[in-house]
């Protein structure tokens, strides 16, 4: 399992927000796919994936939080994925 | 990918024939070979990825350069190397570092700017060094690497001490002048240098294809008379067979290589890049050029050897590595400059026997210098003249104004090179030699061309000890000749005072007698530091006392030439002359002026300045420089804020004015500071 969190982009610090996601909860995901979108010092951005999984979601759309808050996961199996969500 | 070499058939290359053979040697190779290749690719990449995931948190200052994609030529080249050898390297340097052998828990420590990084924090990702491996620094300027790699070898090659220099950079540096300039200057010289250029396609977000305009930046070797090969550097065994001939070649005397290896950027150009001007496509298609992979399944998937002890190795330097104590920020002011000639006291001079020129007198340190330590070397354009022509007629020029004259005779041609017209290139080739061992005396003409080589002066030679936390010093001189009053206009006039003193790191220096010249002289080239020595053009002809032994006179301390009571009149380099003059015609008017030289503009002498201000109340600052933001201004902001209670008038300063400096002799004769000016300022005072 790998965490997802809000990444630092560049030399801004301050907060970022969680615009959208582009998967849905469980979702397959491929290294390099996009993941969500995200907004830092007013540019928008795609955040992809750095691993092959499936996806949990942990974070709504519309956060706006610290750089390095956790959003979610990508599980390496299915069932990994569904005991995240405790279902 | 085929290997391609330019020229296909070139004399160069049939020379080297010696180096195809150990090529063939090669092929095939070993498993071991192999194994060890992928255990450093491994450690490479593991220690990326973690860097790639620890910035994405948030703790790690600045950005990063990732190296993913590029694995294999930092292995494959590296592998060919041993500790002494010298390797210089750009913002995306951890590679280079891994396969360098540096430490990984203080590369990380250094990556966040931890007092126990290898760098002490000074560096951080983008000049990270370790000299110790013979890592002489990743450089944050694009091509920044390249001319110190070509000057590190070039002290290998004059010392003769069997080492090689690899300088690497990206395909966007293949368009740097310096580049082209370096690679001249070692095929000429014939330097044990490979010069590998990892072409990524992009330079940021510049698409190679469209700012190159060759599709093998390999092919330019042709330009220079060099072997020129193109590799696959996603393929381990390509990469190292490849580096297996150019570094043969290099210490087997034959010259440099341009070794280009094409790869992929699997990531962004920094951590975090949204690569939004990156068709996606070509993204996905970079990902699948994985060296790391490549060289897996050609070795067989259970084959990735240590990959256990690495990544523990790893775990261990980014548990540790980032718990590093700060740096106390009361050493911000820390290892700009390297002890005063290590400690050692300036040797006295004995009784000045003699009158010379000031000429004569940089020429006679010159020659002490080089005949007291082998390791002085001169290097610059015309220094000797004739170059290789042999006979009468080399060395028959022996410098612009001579200064250099009977050196090439007295020294050979491995220590008094002419160059090139290719100021960054020699500066910076100069540079590297002083990271390697040789103490460079580089005659630059002219101060007005030191524009072309600011970043070799600026961002290299000042910058390096202080950015590498103290690692290493630069032995480096740079003389120049400044002054107007010639009628050489515009050009060919510039003092740059005050864009030298402006340089944290360098020394500088403007002697005005020709006892101050070789004395200072002398100690500059003791000096462990970088010092711009300057001297006026106006004062090569004045004659003056000089004691024939060697001996030094210490930077940094301005002297009292003329001693008065009733104001201090500061002067730099010739401008003395001119407050000599003044003071003299003061003395008829009653007025007792004391003349402080200068000599040291940086470090510049407060103390000696402020006392004698303290004491006489007046002060008046001589210069030639244009007079806004000149170096008149410092001084006169230096003695205000120490000696504002003693002052009796605001101090006054006399200096060039605004403009670049005119041909017509009614015209520059206006823009230069007159001794009647510093009578003018002086009557104001009374
Ligand atoms: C002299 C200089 N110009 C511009 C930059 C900004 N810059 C930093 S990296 C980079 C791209 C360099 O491309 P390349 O040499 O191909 O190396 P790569 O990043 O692809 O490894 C640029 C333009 C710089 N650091 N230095």
């Amino acid at each position: 399992m790998l965490e997802l969190i809000l990444p630092k982009t560049g030399i801004y610090e301050g907060d970022v927000t969680l615009i959208e996601w582009l998967v849905a909860e469980g979702g397959e995901v491929a290294i390099g796919d996009p993941l969500f979108l995200m907004e830092s010092e007013k540019i928008e951005m795609e955040i992809e994936s750095d691993t092959d999984g499936w996806l949990h979601r942990e974070a709504e759309a519309g956060l706006e939080a610290p750089i390095g808050t956790r959003i979610g996961a990508i599980a390496e199996t299915p069932d990994e994925r569904a005991a995240l969500c405790g279902n | 990918m085929e290997t391609a070499t330019h020229p296909p058939a070139a004399p160069a290359a049939a020379q080297a024939g010696a180096a195809a053979q150990a090529a063939a040697d090669t092929s095939g190779l070993d498993r071991e070979v192999l194994l060890a290749g992928l255990e450093m690719m491994v450690r490479i990449r593991s220690f990326e990825d973690r860097v790639q995931r620890e910035f994405a948190r948030g703790e790690m200052p600045g950005f990063v350069h990732t190296y993913h994609g590029a694995e294999a030529v930092a292995a494959g080249v590296c592998a060919h190397l041993s500790e002494d050898d010298l390797i210089t390297s750009t913002h995306r340097g951890h590679g280079h570092c891994i396969a360098k052998g540096c430490d990984l828990e203080a590369m990380v420590a250094e990556l966040y700017g931890r007092e126990t990084g290898l760098c002490a924090g000074r560096g951080g990702s983008m000049h990270i060094a370790d000299f110790s491996r013979g890592m002489l620094g990743a450089n944050a300027i694009v091509g920044g690497g390249i001319a110190l790699a070509t000057g590190a070898a070039l002290a290998a090659d004059t010392l003769g001490d069997g080492r090689v220099a690899v300088a690497f950079f990206g395909d966007g540096a293949a368009n740097q002048g310096v580049l082209h300039e370096s690679l001249n200057l070692a095929a000429i010289w014939r330097l044990p240098v490979v010069y590998v250029c990892e072409n990524n396609g992009w330079a940021e977000s510049t698409p190679a294809g469209y700012a190159t305009s060759v599709v093998d930046v390999s092919s330019r070797a042709v330009a220079y008379g060099i072997v020129g090969v193109t590799v696959a550097g996603d393929d381990f065994e390509a990469v190292y067979t490849a580096a297996c001939d150019a570094v043969y070649r290099a210490r087997a005397g034959e010259g440099p290589t341009l070794l280009e290896a094409k790869v992929a950027r699997i990531r962004g150009h920094y951590i975090g890049d949204p690569q939004q001007y990156r068709p996606r496509a070509e993204r996905q298609e970079a990902r699948r050029r994985d060296p790391v992979a490549r060289l897996v399944e050609q070795l067989g998937t259970e084959a990735a050897p240590g990959r256990d002890a690495v990544a523990s190795e790893i775990d261990a330097a980014f548990e540790r590595g980032p718990r590093g104590a700060w740096p106390d920020p009361g050493t911000v002011e820390r290892d700009v400059y390297a002890p005063a000639a290590s400690q050692r006291a300036p040797v006295a001079a004995p009784p000045a026997d003699r009158e010379i020129t000031f000429l004569e007198a940089v020429h006679e340190a010159l020659r002490a210098a080089m005949a007291a330590d082998d390791s002085v070397v001169v290097l610059g354009e015309d220094i000797s003249g004739g170059g290789g022509l042999g006979g009468p007629h080399e060395g028959a020029m022996g410098g612009t104004f001579g200064a250099t004259r009977g050196l090439l005779e007295a020294f050979g041609p491995q220590r008094v090179r002419d160059t090139p017209i290719s100021e960054a290139g020699f500066v910076g080739a100069a540079t590297g030699a002083a990271l390697a061992g040789l103490r460079p005396v580089v005659d630059l003409m002219w101060a007005s061309f030191a524009p072309l080589c600011f970043d070799q002066i600026f961002n290299q030679a000042a910058k390096m000890r202080y950015m590498f936390g103290g690692q290493t010093a630069v032995p480096l001189v740079l003389r120049m000749a400044v002054g107007a009053g010639l009628r050489a206009a515009g050009q060919h006039s510039d003092t740059l005072y005050t864009a030298f003193a402006g340089m944290p790191g360098l020394k500088v220096v403007a002697p005005s007698t020709p006892a101050d010249a070789k004395g200072l002289l002398l100690r500059a080239i003791a000096d462990d530091n970088p010092v711009v020595f300057l001297e006026h053009m106006g004062l090569y002809r004045t004659t003056g006392p000089v004691a024939a032994a060697p001996y030094e006179v210490a930077l940094g301390a301005a002297a009292c030439v003329r001693p008065g009571d009733d104001v201090s009149l500061v002067a730099v380099g010739e401008c003395t002359l001119r407050a000599l003059d003044a003071a003299e015609q003061l003395a008829g008017e009653g007025v007792s002026a004391e003349v402080i030289d200068v000599r040291s503009i940086a470090p510049l002498d407060a103390e000696t300045i402020c006392a004698s201000v303290a004491r006489t109340g007046r002060a008046v600052v001589v210069e030639e420089s244009p007079r806004r933001c000149g170096l008149a201004a410092e001084i006169a902001a230096v003695i205000s804020e120490n000696t504002f209670a003693a002052l009796s008038h605001p101090v006054a300063r006399v200096t060039a004015a605004n403009s670049p400096v005119p041909f017509s002799p009614p015209l520059e004769d206006a823009w230069l500071p007159t001794a009647a000016d510093i009578l003018s300022a002086v009557r104001a005072m009374a």
